[in-house]
């Protein structure tokens, strides 16, 4: 039977399940992954699990299909899924014993990178297999060229243990031997195998109750539950799709190393009820660690669809079914052997979710109903630091320090959250700087939220977090740093229907300063006084901090939506007074008029103000601006109005005509370009633009493009049957 | 070192009849060999089928060395101690019949880890009686370098380090365990019929063992083979005994791009007692040149089988009378987590070529015993590993296995050429066409190398030189590593006044203009002087493409005694046969040659050679040498030590150097000039040789390779000398 025909003959049986039943027995289902996940928070020890939660539970289907998602790193969903499909094909069923448990961390079979271990264990009942269940938590490190994660790579075999597919557990004995040959090639020995301990424990955790489950209602009504919660989650993504208008939107992503740039190129083309993605004309594969593979591509892009499309649903196969996918082989996203991705995770697959939230979000913005659930990029940047060395009881130690938390994109009815951190994981957190503290010999200078750092918009992105660090009793006086972040050049966290990128993330490392003089005579902190050599970092390296080293990093803030001088001068106000915003950005981006003195918008000056800037960008007087919408504090509208009676677009503000909707309403548009550090200090590229597409007729702005200058237009969405 | 005795009493040896005693003997041997023999035909890999890179061996259930059998015998000691590691790892009750383990964590017992150690145990009704093992290369582990890790700074950056670990249970692979390790390599293939070829060894080895104890039954089985451990523990303390009392000492150098490393070793000799002690030994390197404490036991057991264990079994009685100490974090006892990835060639053959030294000294002090001395073999390294895509577009990496340098000379002969190090006596150099066959190469040469060998009264081996180009590979470009070692320090030494072979050296030729078209017209021999040679640092990285040709040369061996004192119908003999040129046989050997280089001129040398040692103690006091050297001077003792009156003399012309409790070199005439006077293979640029002289006759003592800062060696001081040293005072 195949899988979709095991479904059919479930759903069924399910239809013959009590409503009240099939209530009970879902939420239990919720219930156990939720234990599932306490038992890792409880167990694992390492902060990047019980603080910050990079992880996922998940409930499997026999023949390995979600059967439930539950929190944590929802990219990680389908991966896993593929990695029981993966055990069942190397495995034959008469080996796959009850009390088993299996390890899986090659990308090249299921995995994003390696240091995230999937580890996975059959569910049997009565001897039949009736299930599966796995996690995975991130290991500090697993051997390889560099400590954590691998930027000296350029093969996958330098990057460390890579497990396709390995019985750990047999019938509940620990195969010692093996368990203690793959953590004597890793840096952390103790805390892997306290962490791999962990991830079994939740496994046995999430076992014995789905058994308990089992015993009370029976397998048969089990299946079939869990047939018709899949059957659900299907059906109601593609009635949401059905609703949605037909097309295809487009998007290019950029991704920075310190050689070169790379493009991420989508077209996401829906039909119906069917939603296919294309990255045909993404970059050819890196030499480097920053690729992924096709489960990458794949978990990526399902970070969109379950977040945006799938909400209110349990997170399962049935919102796999509706998409399907081509990522061409040989480039960043389906990468061939044996290309290295041990920073798959925050490159390649990132950016898979980054390009599929931007046409997701666009298809969304199309539609009144589905409008709310979109939003402008969130950090999509990294600016991460993985230190490494011996710490205060003179031992070896690798530790993520999670440098700090971009912001959330802008939503259509609200700003984006501040310091949200990525869409990748819902439950996403940031450790106190006190556990950090505590497990490596560091001492936190600063932590704390940047003015200026999110998208301007008529809806703002959130904004993100600035950091500095010293080391602090190091027995050997120095911690060595591996870094694997993007973003630098260009401004990833975009906007969406004219709202304007969040700022670039940053790492500088000041060298030499007077930061011991200053913690001795309990001088106050600052930049002037830490005086020093300060050294700029490319997004990816190595490098060493000794006693006088300070390490400053800043994520990137989320897109904003809209343009930014439709938003409501009362809430540029609260920002500046909030400390979101500084008065000048407030004047020059928003153009909002302050009266500082009485706290107050100049309502009138500020109205004047913005009809300038606007008269200004389509190089005409005021005067002879016709009156667009006034800025207000509701939703966002999309800002190119598509009617399909006169086969026209037009902008949403004044009507103005756009063009017939087969070609691209940019060329009827005003076209500037500027470069992207005009936005201010905190966009330190040097090579991208904003080309900002403007309303010839009423000025107001339409779409702003992070791009490389020399790069085309995007053309953003075509209705169904136009070629582009 | 352990001291126990199996669980077989030796005494328990004396029900074994002597037939039967050596009929099973025999039969470990024939075991040995049939193990050899299923390894060589189906591993594959040329480093096993032709290089004969392995080893085979028996051991007892306490994982004692029942039998070393062929191949790699500084593995014997560490295959040992992989039979304990994993006797202490799993308990009695995890050791089932046809089980099999691999092990390779240097930490551990192992070398390094491309050695990896497949381990059996012999069950007999149900109980653990002893253990079959061996080793192979595998071309590579993994980690940040394909083959050998130049560029690893931990050990963690070199791929699989396997502690001990099940890799067959009653019989049944495990094959996830199996895909997963294989998975991380570059190799799986081929290392997956390696693996396949070392459990095949040693079902052989224990289905004839089995086939054994079911005919003489277990406990005679126990009796034999501690008689032969007994015997071999007897019989080296006997000759020991032999031997005089006293302490011997050397200086090692080992070379890496950054900095030179020195390896210093005492080696005590007390009655049946041989203590090694390598304090004084440089600390650990940064990159993969480190062993553990287990290659350097093994690394000093190669001198020990080879030269006081000649004729015996070499099992666990060779081991016994030894005792080793090396301090903690020096290049011969890293800590965790150097790396060690090229341990084999560098730290642990550096234990071997330390010893070789110093037991070659002391044989030097008996007649029955000196003909089993020599001075160094090639000691240095010019290994290499090729990777790229092969003709049948695969990924392949392949070791090169270029070593083939001379060997030292002996005390009754010259040295071997082209023998290659002494680690392993059966080592060879694989078929070209092998080599061309596995990898898209072409050799444009392989040959042996005039003025290679260490001169002396008797020649050192010389070493060959090979180069090649890359041919049909569908990238156009190979990568190369190379773990290489003896650029500077020349360290294949001489002895008693031999000098030493030539340095290594590699080197890759470019072509400025046309590049050379594999394949069609002449090789590219051209491209040194039409183009730009670029010479290699001893380890590293390096690329070929078609403009480019590979060259390298091993060392060639060390000499052994004055160069001046070899009958000159011998120099004129190698001149003859391309071995030594005539400038080397007039200026080194001061021999001339007459009539189209046919003859010896008699009168010209015996004047040549007179005005040489002049020029030797040009300066000194005296000035001239007052005597002649006796003609037929010995060529492995040219100090005598008289311990009886406690006084050193030249042994060539009697004249004293001083009471045998000093060095005898503050009284001999020392000369220092740079190793590269010896000639153009010498490519060394910090390295003198510093010579020692008889002030009476002018002959040459000593001759140290050595960095001009560092002291002169006090090569041997009598414990006797000692005492009454310590008496007087």
């Amino acid at each position: 039977m195949t899988a979709t025909e095991s479904v059919h003959v479930a759903t069924e049986t399910a239809a013959r399940v009590d409503p009240v039943t099939y209530e009970i027995v879902r939420h239990r289902l919720w219930a156990v992954a939720d234990e599932m996940a306490m038992t890792l928070i409880r167990t694992a020890g390492n902060p990047s699990i019980t603080e910050v939660h990079d992880f996922m539970v998940a409930v499997f289907t026999p023949d390995g299909q979600i059967a439930l998602g539950g929190w944590g790193g929802n990219r990680h969903v389908s991966c896993t899924a593929q990695a029981c499909k993966g055990i069942l094909e190397r495995f034959p069923a008469e080996e796959i014993h009850e009390d088993d448990v299996f390890l899986l961390n090659d990308p090249y079979v299921a995995a994003i990178h390696q240091q995230d271990v999937y580890v996975i264990a059959p569910v049997h009942l009565d001897g039949r297999l009736v299930g599966w269940v796995g996690n995975f938590t991130h290991l500090a490190d697993i051997g390889g060229i560099d400590p954590g994660t691998s930027p000296r790579a350029t093969d996958v075999r330098q990057e460390g243990l890579r497990i396709p597919g390995l019985k750990i557990v047999d019938r509940g004995v620990l195969r010692e031997d093996v368990w203690d040959t793959l953590l004597n090639m890793t840096r952390e020995p103790e805390m892997n195998a306290l962490q791999l301990k962990a991830q079994m424990a939740a496994n046995n955790t999430g076992k014995a109750k789905l058994r308990a489950l089992m015993a009370r209602v029976g397998v048969e009504t089990y299946r079939a539950i869990v047939a018709r919660m899949i059957a659900h989650s299907e059906a109601t993504l593609r009635a949401r799709l059905r609703e949605l208008p037909d097309g295809t939107w487009r998007t290019r992503e950029y991704y920075d190393t310190k050689d070169r740039l790379y493009r991420i190129v989508l077209a996401m083309t829906k039909t119906g009820d069917r939603l296919h993605f294309d990255f045909t004309g993404t970059t050819e594969q890196a030499p480097s660690f920053v690729n992924c593979t096709y489960w990458g591509a794949r978990g990526g892009i399902f970070v969109a669809v379950s977040s945006m499309l799938g909400y209110g649903l349990p997170w399962n196969q049935g919102l796999l079914r509706p998409l399907s996918l081509t990522v061409p082989e040989g480039t960043l996203l389906n990468c061939r052997f044996p290309a290295p991705m041990s920073a798959g995770t925050i490159a390649a697959s990132r950016f898979a979710t980054v390009a599929s939230w931007s046409t997701v979000s666009t298809m969304l913005a199309m539609s009144e109903r589905f409008g709310d659930e979109m939003s402008a990029i969130w950090t999509a940047g990294s600016s991460g630091v993985r230190v490494s060395g011996r710490n205060r009881d003179n031992r070896y130690f690798v530790l993520t320090p999670f440098a700090g938390a971009g912001g959330g994109g802008a939503r259509r009815f609200a700003d984006g959250v501040e310091a949200s951190g990525t869409p990748n994981n819902p439950l996403h957190s940031i450790p106190n700087i006190e556990t950090l503290e505590r497990n490596a010999p560091l001492l936190y200078l600063i932590r704390r939220q940047m003015a200026d750092s999110g998208g301007p918009g008529q809806h703002r992105g959130g904004v993100s977090t600035e950091i500095a660090f010293a080391i602090h009793r190091a027995p050997e006086g120095v911690i060595h740093c591996i870094y694997s972040g993007s973003g630098r050049e260009p401004a990833q966290s975009h906007g969406l229907l004219g709202g304007l990128p969040g700022c670039n993330t940053y790492m500088e490392l000041h060298a030499d300063t007077g930061l011991r003089e200053a913690l001795r005579d309990g001088t106050p902190l600052d930049a002037e006084s830490l005086g020093g050599e300060v050294r700029g970092l490319p997004p990816q390296g190595l490098f060493d901090m000794d006693e006088r080293a300070v390490l400053y990093a800043r994520s990137d803030g989320g897109g904003g939506l809209g343009d930014p001088l439709l938003r409501a001068p009362e809430a540029v106000l609260r920002d500046v007074q909030a400390g979101l915003l500084t008065p000048r950005q407030a004047e020059e981006r928003y153009g909002v008029v302050l009266d500082v003195a009485r706290a107050a918008v100049d309502g009138a000056a500020t109205r004047e103000r913005r009809r300038e800037l606007r008269a200004a960008r389509i190089g005409k007087r005021a005067a002879d601006l016709p009156p667009a919408g006034d800025a207000a504090e509701g939703s966002v509208a999309f800002p190119v109005a598509i009617d399909g009676a006169t086969d026209a677009a037009r902008c949403a503000a004044c009507g103005g005509a756009l063009g017939p909707l087969h070609e691209n309403w940019k060329q009827q548009a005003v076209e500037r370009s500027e470069p992207l550090a005009a936005l201010g200090e905190l966009w330190t590229s040097t090579m991208f633009v904003l080309r900002s597409y403007y309303c010839p007729r009423c000025g107001v702005l339409l779409e702003a493009e992070m791009t490389l200058p020399e790069d085309p237009p995007v053309h953003s969405y075509t209705p169904p049957g136009v070629q582009q | 070192m352990s001291t126990t005795l199996p669980r077989a009493l030796t005494e328990s040896s004396g029900i074994v009849d002597p037939v039967t005693y050596e009929i099973v003997r025999h039969r470990l041997w024939i075991i040995c060999d049939e193990m050899a023999q299923t390894l060589i035909r189906t591993a594959g890999s040329p480093s096993v089928t032709e290089a004969n890179d392995f080893i085979v061996a028996l051991f007892t259930a306490e994982g004692d060395i029942a039998l070393g059998g062929w191949g790699g015998n500084r593995h014997l000691s560490c295959t040992a101690q992989a039979v304990k590691g994993i006797l202490a790892r799993f308990p009695a009750t995890a050791i089932h019949e046809d089980d099999m383990f691999l092990l390779n964590d240097p930490y551990v017992a192992a070398i390094h880890q491309q050695d990896v150690y497949v381990l059996s145990p012999v069950h007999w009704q149900g109980k653990l009686v002893a253990w079959t093992a061996n080793f192979t290369h595998l071309p590579d582990i993994g980690g940040i370098d394909p083959g050998w890790s130049p560029r690893a700074t931990d050990v963690r950056q070199e791929g699989l380090r396997i502690p001990g670990m099940k890799i067959v249970a009653r019989g049944v692979l495990r094959e996830d365990v199996w895909n997963t390790f294989l998975n991380m390599t570059r190799e799986p293939e081929m290392n997956a019929l390696q693996w396949r070829a070392q459990m095949a060894a040693n079902h052989t080895g224990k289905a004839k063992l089995r086939a054994l104890l079911a005919k003489v039954g277990v406990e005679t089985y126990d009796a034999i083979v501690a008689r032969m451990i007994a015997h071999s523990e007897q019989a080296l303390r006997a000759r020991l005994r032999q031997l005089p009392d006293g302490t011997w000492r050397t200086r090692e150098y080992f070379d890496t791009q950054d900095r030179m490393y020195t390896v210093a070793l005492a080696m005590t000799k007390d009655r049946d007692q041989l203590t090694f002690d390598f304090a004084g030994t440089s600390e650990q390197a940064g990159s993969y040149i480190n062993c553990t404490y287990w290659g350097t036991r093994g690394g000093l057991f190669v001198a020990v089988c080879n030269m006081l264990g000649h004729g015996l079994a070499w099992n666990e009685g060779l081991l016994r009378p030894l005792s080793v100490t090396v301090p903690e974090g020096t290049l011969l006892n890293c800590r965790f987590p150097a790396p060690v990835s090229m341990g084999t060639m560098a730290a642990s053959r550096l234990a071997t070529v330390a010893a070789w030294s110093t037991v070659s000294s002391m044989l030097a002090m008996s007649e029955s015993l000196a003909d089993e001395l020599s001075a160094q073999w090639q000691s240095g390294s010019s290994g290499a590993t090729l990777c790229g895509v092969n003709r049948d577009r695969r990924e392949f990496v392949l070791q090169l296995l270029a070593d083939s340098g001379g060997a030292g000379a002996r005390r009754f002969a010259d040295g071997v050429s082209s023998s290659g190090a002494t680690s392993n006596p059966l080592h060879s150099i694989p078929n070209i066409e092998t080599l061309e066959r596995n990898a898209p190469i072409r050799y444009v040469f392989r040959r042996q190398l005039a003025d290679s060998g260490g001169p002396g009264h008797r020649r050192g081996g010389v070493t060959t030189e090979t180069a090649f180009t890359i041919h049909k590979a569908p990238r156009g470009v190979l990568a190369g590593e190379l773990h290489g070692s003896g650029f500077e320090p020349a360290m294949s030494h001489g002895l008693f006044g031999g000098l030493p072979g030539c340095n290594t050296c590699c080197e890759v030729w470019s072509a400025s203009d046309a590049p050379p078209a594999p394949g069609d017209g002449e090789p590219p021999l051209a491209a040194a002087e039409s183009g730009s040679v670029r010479r290699l640092p001893p380890q590293g990285l390096f690329e070929l493409d078609a403009t480019t040709m590979y060259y390298c040369r091993s060392n060639g061996g060390g000499g052994l005694g004055d160069p001046l004192l070899r009958p000159p119908g011998q120099v004129l003999a190698d001149v003859q046969a391309g071995l030594v040129s005539p400038g080397q046989a007039r200026t080194v050997y001061g021999v001339v040659l007459g009539d189209g280089q046919h003859v010896v001129d008699t009168a010209g040398t015996a004047a040549l050679r007179h005005a040489l040692r002049v020029a030797r103690l040009d300066g000194a006091a005296g000035g001239s040498p007052t005597t002649a050297p006796a003609a037929a001077t010995e060529v492995a003792k040219p100090v005598r030590y008289d311990l009886q009156r406690g006084v050193a003399a030249c042994a060539a012309c009697g004249r004293e150097l001083g009471p045998v409790r000093e060095n005898w070199k503050a009284r001999a005439v020392e000369h220092a000039a740079p190793l590269g006077d010896l000639g153009t293979l010498m490519t060394s640029t910090l390295f003198v040789l510093r010579s020692y002289s008889c002030p009476g006759c002018g002959v040459l003592l000593d001759a140290e390779m050595t960095l001009p800062q560092d002291p002169p060696i006090h090569g041997y001081s009598p414990t006797e000398s000692l005492r009454l040293a310590e008496d007087s005072r």
